[in-house]
């Protein structure tokens, strides 16, 4: 075992962001991170799905035939996807509406099925949900810092659960929040995190 | 052979999916009754806060139009209904409370997709206050006074938003005449 | 609303791209040479399409009256799946170039959040039928012009000279971002 455990966790963060890195889950980092705490929200779903299914993958990956593990990969991250979404309008409602459709398509998002797929499928459960882990809050993270900055620069303020937490002296561009904000933001970000990357070399 | 191993994947998957679907009946029957809580509550909230001060609603139906009567001990207090109005980029849907005379009690945005920083101003809420200003301004307004005052009415249009602003006002008037109306031959 | 405005709205008012940001991972993927672009735009219209289609009347006649609702992604992304591996299989019979040219991204159709999205969006405005066929229709239509148009930009993009940092996705992004706000223009076109 040349990778230590807690590599398999820390590199969803940095070294492999799944969106920075890796370049993938674009469509909900795109259209999610309206806010702060949508891009949270959305993120700690996700990471649920993630770990979830990578555990069940992983516990059953020497029992499913070969030729058929997509659908099966599919049907169980489907079902993690589907009570997700219940027990988000169950217990967080209004979030569940801001979110709107986009947890039903946590199961279309190329991260999880990427993950399952590359690595739960083929490793031992520990690292398995280590990995899956380690995605889902790199992956958090990056829709906090999106959302946050979207939030801050297009409204002038974070807000969560009815209090301010952050604001600066601007009344904010609308266009951040809109779809255009989005793609220009990410652009930019990645284009930073590019340059970073380079400067660590 | 190839037969045999299809119908073993055909019966894999049939297993995973029943199983699958098992464990997602579950969580459904588990969650259904407080989603069902949470619907009806928001509804009450709702109507509740463009009608205060009554005890209860009735749901009542008249020429597929839902509508509802706000009842205290057993008094008709005002009526609730929807506004449907054609905004900018979106339809604009409203629920507007108002008492029997016509006076509107509350105003509240159900549905609207109009511009952010422009037209979605018209649900913008005022920092320290905790409603939407343009929708206030339309309580304890009747008939010509919901009007904008561009038309001869007291309401204050959104800057730069006059579609939004107008879609809104004109809704509200003319819904609530054609309501009372309707109500009235009710009965 | 009327047909045509859902036609209208889904290519240009609310793309499902430049809008409503769904179908990015194939839409950065494909859109470098306009004929990879149109192969993989002509794929995703006729599934879309389709998948509508199927989980249209699945919706009407199944999940609906039984109460079933629940399992709608469920459904819906099993009978996706379906459709694109019977499209690929076509594909490959068809045109063994194509089918090279698109490589990973023909069964990634699957995961193409525009898909599951329009079908979902169909579900949860109670579309009919034929309203659900012609969403799904302009959607993929709408998704085959923000593909052409921006591979169209990003062919010319190679030989530009752009600043290393930002070279690649960083300003396909920024270009995805500029054809967004050109796209805003059309809104107040049709009321959604």
């Amino acid at each position: 075992m040349a990778k230590s455990a807690f590599y398999e966790f820390y590199k969803g963060i940095f070294e492999q962001n799944p969106v920075f890195t890796l370049v993938l889950g674009l469509c909900p980092t795109l259209a999610v991170t309206t806010s702060l705490v949508n891009g949270f929200g959305m993120g700690v779903a996700t990471l649920f799905v993630l770990v979830s299914s990578s555990l069940i993958v992983s516990v059953f990956r020497k029992r499913i035939p070969n030729e058929i593990r997509i659908p099966v990969f599919i049907l169980i991250i489907a079902t993690f996807v589907t009570s997700t979404d219940l027990i988000m309008a169950a217990y967080s409602p209004a979030l569940s509406k801001s979110l709107g459709i986009f947890i039903p398509l946590i199961v279309v998002n190329c991260i999880v099925l990427g993950r399952v797929e590359a690595f739960s499928a083929k490793k031992n459960v520990f690292r398995s949900i280590l990995d899956a882990a380690g995605m889902g809050v790199g992956f958090t993270l990056t829709l906090i810092l999106l959302g946050g900055l979207r939030e801050v620069l297009g409204t002038g303020s974070i807000i969560a659960s009815g209090r301010v937490l952050a604001s600066l002296p601007i009344t904010g561009a609308s266009a951040m929040i809109i779809t255009p904000g989005a793609f220009m933001t990410l652009g930019l970000l990645l284009a930073t995190s590019k340059r970073l990357r380079r400067m660590l070399k | 052979m190839n037969s045999i191993k299809l119908i073993y994947y055909g019966l894999v998957l049939a297993f995973v999916a029943g199983l699958c679907g098992s464990v997602l009946g579950y969580v459904y029957l588990a969650t259904k009754p407080r989603i069902e809580m949470i619907k009806d509550e928001q509804l009450k909230s709702s109507l509740e806060l463009v009608l205060p001060g009554v005890d209860g609603f009735s749901e009542k139906s008249v020429k597929g139009q839902t509508y509802w009567v706000g009842l205290s001990g057993g008094k008709t207090r005002g009526y609730v209904f929807k506004v449907e109005s054609d905004g900018y980029s979106s339809n604009i849907e409203l629920l507007v409370g108002v008492s029997p005379d016509g006076v509107v009690q509350g105003v509240r945005v159900l549905y609207q997709q109009e511009t952010p920083g422009l037209g979605a101003r018209i649900e913008e809420v005022r920092v320290g206050e905790e409603s939407a200003w343009f929708m206030r301004q339309f309580k304890g307004k009747k008939g010509e006074q919901l009007k904008l005052r561009k038309y001869g009415g007291l309401v204050d249009g959104v800057t730069g938003a006059t579609v939004s602003s107008e879609a809104v006002s004109k809704g509200i008037e003319l819904k609530v005449s054609e309501m009372l109306m309707v109500v009235s031959e009710d009965g | 609303m009327s047909i045509l405005a859902i036609l209208v709205s889904a290519i240009f008012v609310n793309n499902f791209v430049l809008q409503k940001a769904l179908g990015i991972c194939p839409f950065l993927g494909v859109s470098r040479k306009t004929s990879t672009a149109l192969g993989m735009g002509v794929a995703v219209i006729f599934v879309m399409t389709m998948a509508s289609t199927a989980s249209s009347l699945l919706s009407i006649y199944f999940l609906r009256p039984l109460g079933l609702e629940y399992l709608k992604t469920i459904v819906f992304i099993l009978v996706i799946a379906s459709l694109v591996q019977f499209v690929e299989t076509i594909i490959l019979k068809k045109s063994r170039a194509l089918y090279n040219a698109l490589g990973i991204y023909l069964p990634l159709i699957t995961t193409n959040c525009a898909i599951l999205g329009v079908v979902l969006i169909n579900f949860s405005k109670t579309y009919g039928f034929i309203e659900s066929v012609v969403h799904g229709f302009g959607a993929g239509v709408g998704f085959t012009l923000a593909l052409l148009l921006m591979s169209g930009i990003r062919e010319r993009l190679e030989l530009a000279d752009v600043p290393e940092s930002l070279e690649g996705l960083p300003v396909a992004f920024i270009t995805a971002g500029i054809l967004a706000l050109s796209f805003l223009g059309f809104s107040g076109m049709i009321k959604v």
